[in-house]
């Protein structure tokens, strides 16, 4: 089912999140596509979790890891900036067949998230992929939550309330207008609130200067 | 008092505040579960080289090369290297990559930044990461208890179609 536009209100989102496992189509198409390549490099930007580490390497053959909401937390705790937070995505131009979003634009301001996604694009290699989640529904997720990955690409929402991070809602067309250096592939909406999307940077390279004013 | 214990022709060891309990190495003799301290209040730069495990509770700049033993680097630790061990344990501060023939383990509270590459991990909720980890002899890539592998000898994915972003066309489907 396509709905007709991204502000439509969704009907019996209010679930409790540890009870809205979900079938993660988005992820499964990304992990598929980077299994293609023998030499995958993945990077994660979202929570530290154990499990989802040992998940993700038996399907790439690296995996860098960066936990940005580490720095978001430590900014708010210490109550004063602590520099801006793509200072912290330091990673070398075309290192990464694959990049994860958990639901960090969820948690950011426009102009970092701009920068965000010009770092990713940067450090992404040409056709490399980009998966992002959105958790914008503040009822059904009042609270950042992590995703555990079950059987069959299930994702588990585990809230975290002592992040106590400022929600940040942004709607679908801003995501999407956020995400315009790569192509967009595929997005899904799902009952519990949760929106995914799958972008690839194209063949060739640079940000067009369309795109820059696009994201302003 | 040291030299008496251990004997002139013995190789030093650095060990500081040690509990009577632990089984501490003195000697370089054939170690049997034997384990070397560094202790909280001792800085040491250098190359550290040994058949015996070690635990770093103090500070550490350099190399470690213990190719058949374990490496902790406790909760007061704070260590700047390359190390090359059997296992690692991190539950302190490490910059520097980690070469281990097994398992690295990564506790609560650990800060780790560097690279990894070991036969298996383990990341403890809480820890702050920021590495890049490779394991060495997957045995079955893509294979997960929990999820079924990817067909083998499927064609490469073809690159996405790229489509213009139109406000008002919402392109979400629902699951």
């Amino acid at each position: 089912m396509t709905l007709s536009t991204a502000d439509q209100p969704l009907k019996n989102s209010i679930v409790k999140p540890e009870e809205s496992g979900y079938k993660s189509n988005v992820l499964q198409m990304f992990l598929e596509g980077l299994h293609q390549n023998d030499r995958s490099h993945l990077l994660d930007l979202g929570l530290i979790s154990g499990d989802n580490i040992n998940f993700f390497l038996r399907w790439v053959n690296k995996l860098s890891v960066c936990d940005m909401f580490y720095y978001l937390k430590r900014e708010r705790r210490r109550r004063r900036p602590t520099g801006p937070l793509e200072q912290h995505f330091d990673f070398p131009p075309l290192a990464f067949d694959g990049i994860l979003l958990w639901n960090l634009f969820d948690y950011v301001d426009n102009q970092t998230a701009v920068k965000l996604v010009q770092r990713c694009h940067k450090s992404i290699k040409p056709g490399g992929r980009v998966m992002v989640i959105a958790q914008g529904d503040p009822i059904a997720f009042p609270v950042l939550s992590t995703f555990a990955i079950g059987e069959n690409f299930r994702l588990y929402p585990h809230p975290q309330p002592h992040m106590n991070l400022p929600l940040q809602r942004r709607q679908n067309r801003e995501i999407l207008t956020l995400l315009t250096p790569f192509n967009f592939a595929k997005s899904f909406l799902y009952r519990n609130g949760v929106k995914e999307y799958l972008f690839q940077r194209d063949e060739d390279s640079p940000i067009s200067e369309e795109s820059k004013d696009r994201m302003k | 008092m040291l030299n008496k214990r251990r004997g002139l022709d013995k190789e030093p060891t650095f060990s500081s505040d040690i509990p009577k309990e632990e089984n501490v190495s003195y000697s370089s003799s054939p170690p049997v579960d034997r384990k070397t301290i560094i202790g909280e209040h001792i800085s040491i730069e250098g190359n550290i080289h040994g058949k015996e495990s070690l635990i770093i509770e103090g500070a550490m700049k350099g190399k470690i090369e213990l190719e058949k033993n374990q490496i902790t680097v406790g909760t007061k630790g704070r260590v700047e290297a390359e190390i090359h061990a059997d296992n690692v344990t991190i539950s302190g501060r490490l910059t520097g990559n980690i070469k281990a023939l097994g398992k690295v383990s990564i506790t609560k509270g650990a800060n780790f930044t560097g690279e990894i590459k070991a036969r298996s991990i383990s990341v403890e909720d809480g820890a702050y990461l920021k590495a890049a980890i490779e394991l060495e002899q997957e045995p079955q890539k893509g294979i997960s208890p929990d999820v079924k592998p990817p067909s083998q000898g499927v064609k490469p994915v073809p690159p996405f179609e790229k489509k213009p972003v139109i406000p008002g066309a919402d392109p979400i489907k629902k699951n």
